[in-house]
């Protein structure tokens, strides 16, 4: 039996995920994971590596159906829609729910195209708009005081940490409600990935975070819930699998102060993964 | 050494000794390999420098001309033509041709029509010109009727007031000094062969007399009464009056030595033109002296200058240009990249952006780089079949009203054939460059809640730019020195107006050049070769600026 979180049926959750499963060809990569994404709030995906964090991270913005054969199941239900409805355009999805990847990828362009590259595809053209846009989402990442003087440059010419707060700001450009990021910061230094979280905590505030990470601190410091994957490699009629499932869900604290669950224990107490 | 004491302790690890002799293998294994590169290297320069040597040695060189008259002797102190105005140079020609300065007035200046000519004012034939002051009405008849103290004058200036410099210069290049290039000689020939002793020049001098000293005994020893018929005569005669054997035998005796002697004479003439024709071997200038006396020897000339690149066709080699087909081959490019460029990337960009996995798709993706091998002589067929004969109302451009249809062979059809011949090329190369696009810039942008298409063509096109212009330039650069395609397509060897569009007649660089190389005389090899040096240069040319776009982008 796969492991099911608590949640409220009645509460307005950003985006609740619903017994999902999701495949790449015939390989079952992760199987009937529930979860519930609260508004507003940072929520961690922890777990070894290939438990299909990334895969769960991805089927919340459709990306998935860029990789031919993989395929979802189940219900990624978004104000009152199952994402996965026929009616339902991915790229509205993406539009409305925003991807940080986790090598910084930004265009090869210059910082303002960058942050414009969303609006623009939007239909929004008038340079002081854009001006005003590339602000603010500059500021929103925390950017703006470093690039500001040369906003023509190329976003290539940045630090990695930079590059990663361009993509956040680009991200955000386009207004999303949720942003997903796929560990943001692995490819970073200890101070620009304290940098990342601070800005998680702040000038992010207002948005639904969704974060992988394979850093205990870090979903322990930035994180308000944190949702644990593991790898099933038998089920309960001792087959040999091998899947990534929900092995807990809860807050933060309570996870790591008090998890329900031995595997848990093992996992945050670094043993194993 | 220090490193001696560090031996291994695993068992399946060589011995020191082993080792040694191994590390000695393996460094001479490498060198035996270097030695190899170099050989291989060595075998490109040599072949490089071959070519380029071989087209060099060509273009430039010797060669001797005559004039009908020398230039030098028209004007008075021997300067330069260039130098005068045209009075004088108008006078020049007055001076040399005399009477028929009239003939030239007919046929090279005159608007009138040539019955109405002698009857005609002189206003009339030049109707916008200047004409000499008082004789503006004054018919043709009339002035010829005057006495040439006062009719050259109203010639000379009626000429030189209508004639620019250069045409006054041609006219006295055409009608009196007439210049003919009577040899030429290759770059090597003319700068290790040109000289040869004064002796040897003088001995060529010679030779010609004394063979016709020779000849002329040789002759008379063979004359009817000649030495060798009188002896014959006297044996005869003594053979009729039965005279003792003594006398006969040495009469005959008489005979045979006549004989030898014209014998001899023929060997020493052999000799003597052997001589000859080694001494001409020699050098520029005995060759020269041998064969035309009197011919001027201009030792260094280049066939490839300002003139051979801006003057049309012609049979003449001296006077031969190209710019016929320098245009030719331009236009061509020019319509080969406007076809095959938005065709190619257009079929790369479905192939790798919307394909799926598919039987269909695969056929398709393998038979495109098969026909990137495909001999481009059949492309020629292609053409010739499809865009010359069928489509003929498109090629020629009859349907787009263009009144002189060239038949289909046109600039079009070429085009279109050799756009064929390298859309796989460019396909492939497109392909490979958006295959270098990162996934990671796709997936950044269908993040942001990009279309594909907004993808493709805001990020995936510009970042494979530079790939797709490298391939464009390097198979454009390949189509321009095709010939077979163009030779079956139908282009003109013999072009004397300028390819002015899509649809006119053309001819192209390598057309030009094949054509030049296919007829015997030297000196259209020579005009082949600096040809053959200007297509050379535009596909350097071509090739360093993919260079170039390929070093600036490569990240
Ligand atoms: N494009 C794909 N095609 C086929 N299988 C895939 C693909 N992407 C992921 N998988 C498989 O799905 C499983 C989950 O992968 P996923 O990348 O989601 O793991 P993860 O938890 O993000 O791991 P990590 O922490 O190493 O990033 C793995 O077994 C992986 O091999
Ligand atoms: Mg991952």
């Amino acid at each position: 039996m796969v492991y099911q979180p608590e949640y409220d049926d009645n509460q307005d959750y950003a985006v609740m995920l619903d017994d999902v499963n999701v495949f790449y060809g015939d390989y079952q990569a992760v199987k009937d994971v529930t979860i519930p994404v609260e508004k507003g709030r940072i929520t961690a995906f922890i777990g070894p590596s290939g438990c299909g964090k990334s895969t769960v991270l991805r089927a919340i913005n459709r990306m998935n159906d860029l990789v031919e054969g993989a395929r979802v199941t189940g219900n990624v239900q978004y104000h009152g829609k199952n994402l996965y409805d026929a009616d339902v355009d991915p790229v509205e999805v993406r539009r409305r729910i925003g991807m940080v990847f986790q090598k910084p990828n930004p265009f090869p362009k210059s910082i303002y195209d960058n942050v414009a590259y969303g609006p623009r595809l939007l239909g929004v053209n008038k340079k002081p708009i854009l001006d005003e846009i590339v602000e603010k989402s500059l500021r929103g990442a925390a950017l703006w005081d470093e690039v500001k003087n040369d906003l023509r440059k190329s976003g290539l010419a940045l630090s990695g940490g930079q590059q990663q707060r361009l993509c956040i700001a680009r991200t955000i450009a386009v207004e999303p409600d949720i942003i997903l990021m796929d560990e943001p910061a692995s490819a970073l230094d200890p101070i620009a990935t304290q940098r990342i979280e601070q800005l998680m905590r702040e000038e992010l505030s207002e948005y639904t975070i969704i974060i992988v990470t394979h850093n205990m601190q870090q979903a322990q410091r930035a994180s308000d819930y944190v949702a644990f994957f593991n790898i099933r490699k038998r089920d309960q009629n001792n087959q040999e699998i091998r899947w990534g499932e929900l092995a807990e869900f809860g807050e933060t604290d309570q996870v790591f102060n008090n998890p329900s669950s031995a595997e848990t224990a093992e996992y945050i107490a670094g043993r194993f993964g | 050494m220090t490193m001696e004491s560090h031996t291994p302790t695993s068992s399946y690890m060589p011995d020191e000794a082993t080792f040694k002799k191994r590390l000695a293998g393996r460094h001479r294994r490498a060198g035996a390999w270097l030695g190899f590169y170099y050989f291989a290297i060595g075998i490109s320069l040599v072949a490089l420098i071959a070519l380029f040597g071989n087209v060099i040695n060509e273009a430039f060189g010797s060669i001797a001309v005559q004039f009908e008259v020398d230039p030098d002797t028209l004007t008075e102190d021997g300067a330069d033509l260039n130098s005068l105005d045209e009075t004088q140079l108008a006078q020049i020609l007055v001076d040399q041709l005399g009477g028929r300065i009239v003939v030239l007035i007919r046929d090279e200046l005159s608007a009138v029509a040539s019955e109405d000519f002698t009857s005609a004012t002189l206003a009339q034939l030049v109707p916008n010109g200047t004409l000499p002051d008082g004789y503006e009405d004054a018919t043709v008849e009339e002035v010829r009727a005057l006495d040439s103290e006062e009719a050259m004058p109203v010639w000379r200036d009626l000429i030189a007031l209508n004639v620019p410099k250069d045409g006054l210069l041609n006219l006295i290049n055409d009608q009196i000094v007439s210049l003919e290039v009577v040899g030429s000689w290759p770059l090597l020939e003319a700068l290790f062969a040109y000289d040869a002793p004064s002796e040897t020049v003088d001995r060529i001098a010679t030779i010609p007399t004394e063979i016709a000293a020779l000849a002329s005994e040789l002759e008379d020893l063979r004359s009817e009464t000649g030495g060798i018929a009188q002896a014959e005569t006297a044996l005869a005669d003594a053979r009729r009056d039965q005279a003792d054997d003594a006398t006969i035998t040495s009469l005959r005796e008489a005979v045979r030595e006549q004989q030898a002697r014209a014998t001899d004479i023929e060997t020493q003439i052999d000799q003597l033109d052997e001589e000859l024709e080694t001494l001409e071997d020699s050098s520029i200038v005995t060759e020269v002296a041998a064969n035309y006396p009197d011919a001027r020897i201009i030792r260094f000339q280049s066939w490839l200058d300002t003139q051979f690149l801006t003057t049309q066709m012609s049979s003449t080699p001296y006077e031969a240009g190209i710019r016929g087909a320098i245009l030719g081959s331009l236009w061509l490019m020019a319509v080969v990249i406007v076809f095959a460029l938005p065709v190619g990337v257009a079929t790369a960009i479905y192939l790798n952006e919307y394909a799926t996995d598919n039987f269909l798709n695969r056929l398709i993706e393998t038979n495109v780089r098969n026909l990137a091998g495909v001999p481009s002589i059949i492309y020629g067929m292609l053409g010739l079949a499809v865009f010359v004969r069928v489509l003929e109302p498109f090629t020629s451009g009859s349907i787009f009203g263009v009144a002189d249809a060239a038949n289909g062979r046109t600039v079009l059809s070429a085009a279109l054939t050799l756009g064929l011949l390298i859309l796989p090329i460019i396909i492939i190369n497109a392909q490979e460059a958006l295959r270098a696009v990162p996934n990671a810039l796709r997936e950044a942008s269908y993040g942001m809640g990009a279309t594909k298409w907004q993808t493709i063509w805001k990020i995936v096109l510009p970042s494979a730019l530079p790939g797709i212009l490298t391939g464009l330039i390097l198979s454009v650069s390949r189509a321009i020195g095709e010939t077979a395609p163009l030779i079956v397509v139908g282009a003109s060897t013999l072009l004397f107006t300028d390819p002015n569009g899509p649809f006119s007649k053309f001819t192209a660089l390598p057309i030009q050049i094949y054509n030049w190389t296919a007829r015997p005389q030297d000196q259209f090899r020579d005009i082949a070769a600096a040809a053959i040096i200007v297509l050379l240069v535009i596909v350097i040319a071509l090739n360093s600026v993919a260079i170039v776009l390929r070093n600036r982008y490569a990240r």
